[in-house]
């Protein structure tokens, strides 16, 4: 079950009792240390004196807004971070996301989207447990990162050099979302960040190329109003 | 106060009022010299309309010149061409070439209307506005109505069809225009008295002039080809005379001459080409109601035409005016309006200073006056008016209007103001006691200073009367001094010198001061009235602005308006299908006006302008009807019922504009209270549903997502998962669920409570059983704080809805768990006070600060920063304070005990158990 050695800790920052409760009892029983804060004051002090691999930061503290704890954070870490929200407004998720948090979960959620998001926050560089991604393979679509190489069932298949930029984006997060803000600011610069139908449509080129456009796309999945996420397939 | 001061008041309060009416009434007039155009929109009945229809005049020097034929040929021409022209009324008069030239052309049938006896037709201005043509034809625009029609001259009716945004076309001759009335008397020896307003002329877009020469004329008259109108008929020979028709025709070519000036400088202007403008004057005509006034206004008005000034006509009341020189000075005022003047009344016992005074304000630079009738003494007592006016008016251009003939003057003096008999009776009776008394105290007093008795005796009369009588009084007392005290007595022989002075100076006493004291009484009078009027406006303005609706404004105003003018008054405001609607009414009895007047009043209010007695238009009904008009909307129409039967003065036709207005306003103003509150609702109701919304939101799905992650973990991770962790997961399951439920319910209630359908079903209960259903349902949510219950023994029951009590107390014990810290207590208690029992529930929390106390209990109050307020959704508290409430009970934030944490205090009352009751427990 394990795939990393020390056992990773985990800060939970929530007000509610009851969501604490089982997210601690959920991490402990995969084997991860957890801490628990209350409030983002206190969070922010263990944060700062426990050094936690993830934290897991809730959007409706009573004393702080998330934004402004994150925007806190980043400035002495760089810590992994995902948040729990109730908001239906992506904007708010977006803007959370693009002020450095990592990953995002909606409430109510399920424990394996959870764990996921766990799992994979902690395989990022810069965490203690760190992968390497100038490669994936996964039997039906092969990257190339170093040399530009892209081939799907064996066929080569052209990129252009910014639909190459997105595409390495996304694949260097893997299972991670990348908000569409960030995306065009990477590729395009920061005049271009309300452009959103334009990377749409970009990125349905990009999946058309890799024979991945059906209704359920395998590799690039799109969060409605906040980014896209790249699914690994690869087998572990 | 001064009269300078009493005369500035007065102009104010008359002019005022009427300014913005006469504006829109008369627009080109008032806007001769300034720099805007006449604003095309306004039509001349004040009436908006996007285009207003187009005048054409066919203008003839004398009837027979061939008006009505050229009428119809244009007509004819046009009507090929394709335009949609009908014929309103043509009278033809047996003419066979006309009655051939109307062949082909659609004719409206008049209306028949029997009139003392005579079958009559009259234009059937209805059908013509339903019809709605491109073009009408009305033949004879100086015509007058007979009874029974809308309006009582036919240029009104014209007037409305212009409004309606149809084109007129009509006829008319020179001698009606309303200016030149005077000088077409002189040269004919016949006064029109249909006359037209010379405001249509200039207004019309187009003067078509049809010219004959006179010896044609009198052919063609010679042939019977002309007809002539009854009223010329006994005139024949002096109006149909070559020098008569010469001079009509002059006038004719005259009239047209200048409008073709008038159109070139308005051209001129137009592209930009800089005339000779004259400097903004102002011509001041002056009426006394006494002399020449109408033919003053006229020549005022000519000489205002020709300086291209506005022009105003003053009267100035010394007080005292009788009411036929009042009715005159009405006349002449009702013709300046007509003629596009504007008109003042102003008050001053000197017409001549108040004349000049006004002149000078309004940078006058003519006068025009009428000459003043001979006065008696005038040579002893100061010099008559036109020469005063001469002496002091140096700077202006003054112009005497010469007077008519001797026999109208005579005709005039009659006019003079009569005192009534008593006064001079009360005077004899005055002069009579002075000699009595002087009689008396003679032995002791010298001859001369009996004078002082009669002096006083007419100073008395003087006061008491009016300043004849008292001159009548000092006459008497001087015969009578003379007679009775002076040597030889008894005769009116005065033999020594000293006494013969004595009686001369007491009679230059008597009359001096006599004339004084009736000034200073004509003064006061003046002044009481004016004073009246102010207060009535003022009580209105005070009573108005403390109306706080719609309906009480209405009542206010019918009120207050009823008691200045001793009239009945209605107001009727417009209903749902927008037809008008007897709203208020001034007495106790409800008033009527009539099928006629509530027509008058619909007329009013469609058209915003007033009708009924004393207007141009349904004028024969009891009852006077004015619009609250503002701005783009009216709200109704106050009518007014006509005081007896005279006319009622212009002055409180003005008074009663000016109430109205009031009226108007304080409407207006409380339409935008209502509206302004009706906004802070409706932002106020906003707000709490978006509070909602998000507490909704977040507070519904905040036990889900526990529920959610505790049930997938349950499911997911068993093989992970200790026994413990498993009974820990389904407990919050469990809770959470049921966190859920109360959430829900609260919810629920909140929206009865809203909607006001929240029903009590009492019932008698406990109160340890109340807190023993609240204690289980909060069980968990008190997990590690000690819950600690004291209930005094021996409480009597309470009557109420057990459920409901039952939530609010778990609602107070939720918030006092929330904030207490683990391992503290919670503390319930109850105990009875005088007729209430008193409920606390106690946390040892970080307590609620003073300022917040009261706002606890408010919807959606959570009194944090961040994202979500520390004290919990909001709902609870405001849901406790609404069900305590709905049993007439209160809730109260306190400090906690000893001053630490909070206290929730609950006070509900105490219902007596009914008697039987009591004797079956006891």
């Amino acid at each position: 079950m394990n795939n990393h050695t020390p056992a990773a800790r985990i800060l939970i920052v929530d007000d509610e009792a009851q969501i604490r409760r089982f997210l601690r009892i959920s991490l402990k029983s995969q084997g991860y240390q957890v801490l628990e804060a209350e409030t983002a004051a206190q969070g922010l002090v263990l944060a700062a004196t426990q050094s936690p691999d993830v934290i897991v930061l809730d959007l409706g503290l009573p004393d702080a807004d998330g934004k402004t704890v994150l925007k806190q954070l980043r400035t002495w870490s760089k810590v992994p971070v995902i948040i729990l929200s109730v908001r239906e407004t992506e904007s708010e998720k977006v803007v959370v996301l693009d002020a450095g948090a990592n990953d995002y979960v909606t409430k109510p959620f399920g424990i394996q989207e959870f764990l996921a998001r766990v799992r994979n926050v902690l395989r990022l560089p810069g965490s203690t447990a760190g992968a390497d991604v100038g490669l994936y393979d996964d039997g039906h679509l092969h990257i190339d990162l170093a040399r530009r190489q892209v081939s799907v069932a064996g066929d080569t298949v052209h990129l252009t050099r910014k639909e190459f930029a997105v595409l390495k984006t996304l694949i260097t997060h893997p299972d991670q979302v990348i908000t569409q803000t960030q995306l065009l600011r990477e590729i395009w610069g920061p005049t271009h960040m309300r452009d959103t139908h334009y990377l749409r449509n970009f990125v349905g080129k990009i999946r058309q190329k890799l024979r991945d456009d059906s209704d359920e796309p395998r590799y690039i999945q799109t969060e409605a109003g906040v980014g896209y996420r790249f699914i690994n397939r690869q087998p572990d | 106060m001064s009269s300078p001061g009493l005369a500035a008041i007065m102009r104010w309060w008359s002019s005022s009022s009427r300014d913005e009416f006469r504006a829109i009434r008369y627009n080109w007039s008032m806007d001769t010299t300034s720099d805007s155009r006449p604003v095309p929109q306004v039509t001349r009945s004040g009436i908006r309309r996007e285009r207003e229809g187009a005048l054409k005049i066919f203008l003839g020097a004398s009837p027979g010149v061939g008006k009505t034929y050229k009428m119809l040929e244009t007509a004819r021409e046009v009507h090929r061409e394709g335009v949609d022209v009908v014929i309103g009324l043509i009278e033809t008069h047996g003419h066979t070439e006309a009655d051939a030239l109307c062949e082909g052309l659609e004719q409206i049938p008049p209306v028949q209307i029997n009139y003392r006896g005579e079958h009559l037709r009259e234009m059937d201005l209805d059908v013509i506005l339903k019809r709605s043509p491109g073009v009408v034809l009305v033949d004879d625009l100086a015509h007058r109505n007979l009874g029974g029609t809308r309006h009582p001259c036919r240029y009104q009716d014209i007037e409305e069809l212009l409004g309606h945004g149809i084109d007129v076309w009509t006829a008319v001759n020179i001698q009606h225009l309303e200016s030149l009335n005077d000088i077409v008397a002189r040269i004919t020896g016949v006064r029109m008295h249909e006359t037209v307003p010379d405001a249509l002329l200039s207004a019309a877009r187009d003067v078509v002039l049809v010219d004959l020469t006179p010896r044609e004329l009198i052919e063609r008259l010679h042939r019977g080809k002309v007809h002539v109108p009854t009223q010329l008929r006994a005139a024949l020979e002096g109006f149909f005379s070559p020098s008569s028709l010469a001079a009509l025709r002059e006038l004719a070519l005259q009239t047209v001459a200048e409008r073709i000036d008038r159109d070139v400088r308005e051209v001129m202007r137009d592209q930009g080409v800089t005339g000779p403008w004259p400097v903004r004057t102002r011509v001041v005509v002056a009426v006394d109601g006494i002399g020449n006034s109408e033919e003053v206004v006229r020549r005022g008005r000519r000489l205002a035409e020709r300086q291209r000034a506005p022009w105003s006509v003053v009267f100035i009341d010394p007080g005292g005016t009788g009411p036929e020189q009042r009715a005159h000075v009405e006349r002449a005022f009702a013709l300046a309006e007509r003629l596009g003047g504007e008109t003042l009344t102003l008050r001053g016992h000197d017409p001549i200073a108040e004349l000049l005074i006004f002149a000078r304000e309004h940078n006058a630079t003519t006068l025009v006056v009428g000459r003043s009738r001979r006065r008696p003494f005038a040579g002893m007592f100061g010099r008559t008016l036109s020469q005063r006016l001469l002496r002091q008016g140096g700077e202006f251009e003054i112009t005497f209007v010469p007077s008519p003939a001797v026999g109208e003057r005579r005709r005039h003096r009659g006019l003079r103001h009569r005192d009534p008999a008593r006064y001079y009776a009360f005077a004899l009776a005055v002069v009579v006691t002075a000699v009595a008394v002087a009689a008396v105290i003679q032995p002791l007093l010298p001859l001369a200073n009996l004078s002082l008795v009669f002096l006083t005796g007419v100073l008395l009369v003087a006061v008491r009367t009016a300043m004849r009588p008292a001159l009548f009084a000092a006459l008497a007392s001087a015969a009578a001094y003379n007679y009775f005290f002076t040597e030889p007595r008894y005769t009116f022989a005065i033999h020594r010198t000293d006494e013969l002075l004595t009686v001369a100076f007491f009679l230059l006493m008597g009359l001096t001061g006599g004339q004084l004291a009736g000034r200073l009484r004509n003064q006061l009078l003046a002044l009481r009235s004016t004073n009246k009027q102010t207060q009535a406006l003022l009580s209105l303005s005070h009573r108005l602005a403390a109306a706080v609706d719609i309906p009480t404004v209405y009542r206010e105003a019918t009120t207050v308006i009823a008691e200045h003018l001793h009239v009945p008054v209605v107001l009727m405001a417009p209903g749902e299908n927008g037809r008008l609607v007897q709203t208020a009414d001034s007495s106790q009895d409800t008033q009527d006006p009539g099928d006629k007047g509530r027509l008058a009043a619909q007329w009013a209010y469609d058209h915003r302008q007033p009708s009924g007695f004393q207007t141009n238009t349904l004028s024969g009904i009891a009852w006077r009807f004015l619009p609250l008009a503002f701005e783009e909307e009216c709200f109704g129409v106050i009518g007014v019922s006509r005081p007896g039967q005279g006319t009622v003065s212009s002055e409180q036709l003005a008074a009663i504009d000016a109430l109205v207005n009031h009226v108007t306003l304080a409407v207006g103003r409380t339409r935008l209270a209502t509206r302004l509150e009706q906004a802070k609702v409706a932002e106020e109701t906003e707000r709490l549903r978006s509070a909602l919304l998000s507490s909704v939101s977040h507070d519904l799905r905040t036990p889900l997502a526990s529920m959610i992650g505790a049930a997938t973990s349950l499911r997911s991770l068993d093989d992970a998962l200790s026994t413990e962790d498993r009974y820990e997961l389904m407990d919050s399951l469990i809770t959470e669920g049921e966190r859920l439920n109360r959430y829900i319910q609260n919810l629920l209630d909140m929206t009865r409570l809203g909607q006001g359908t929240l029903k009590l079903e009492r019932d008698w209960i406990g109160i340890d059983d109340i807190f023993n259903a609240a204690s289980r349902r909060t069980r968990e949510l008190l997990r590690g704080r000690q819950l600690v219950r004291s209930i005094e023994a021996g409480l009597p029951l309470l009557y109420v809805h057990p459920a409901l009590i039952e939530q609010a107390l778990v609602n107070v014990i939720e918030n006092a768990a929330k904030f207490s810290p683990e391992g503290g207590e919670v503390r319930i208690a109850a105990t009875a006070e005088d007729s209430e029992l008193l409920i606390t529930v106690s946390d040892g929390g970080p307590g609620i600060p003073p300022e917040q106390r009261g706002k606890v209990f408010d919807m959606f109050f959570t009194g944090g920063d961040g994202d979500r307020g520390k004290y919990g959704s909001g709902l609870g508290l405001a849901i406790c304070s609404g069900m305590i409430g709905a049993h007439g009970g209160r809730i109260e934030a306190l400090p906690g005990p000893h001053g630490r944490g909070t206290t929730i205090a609950i006070h509900l009352p105490l219902v007596e158990l009914p008697a039987e009751d009591k004797e079956d427990l006891a």
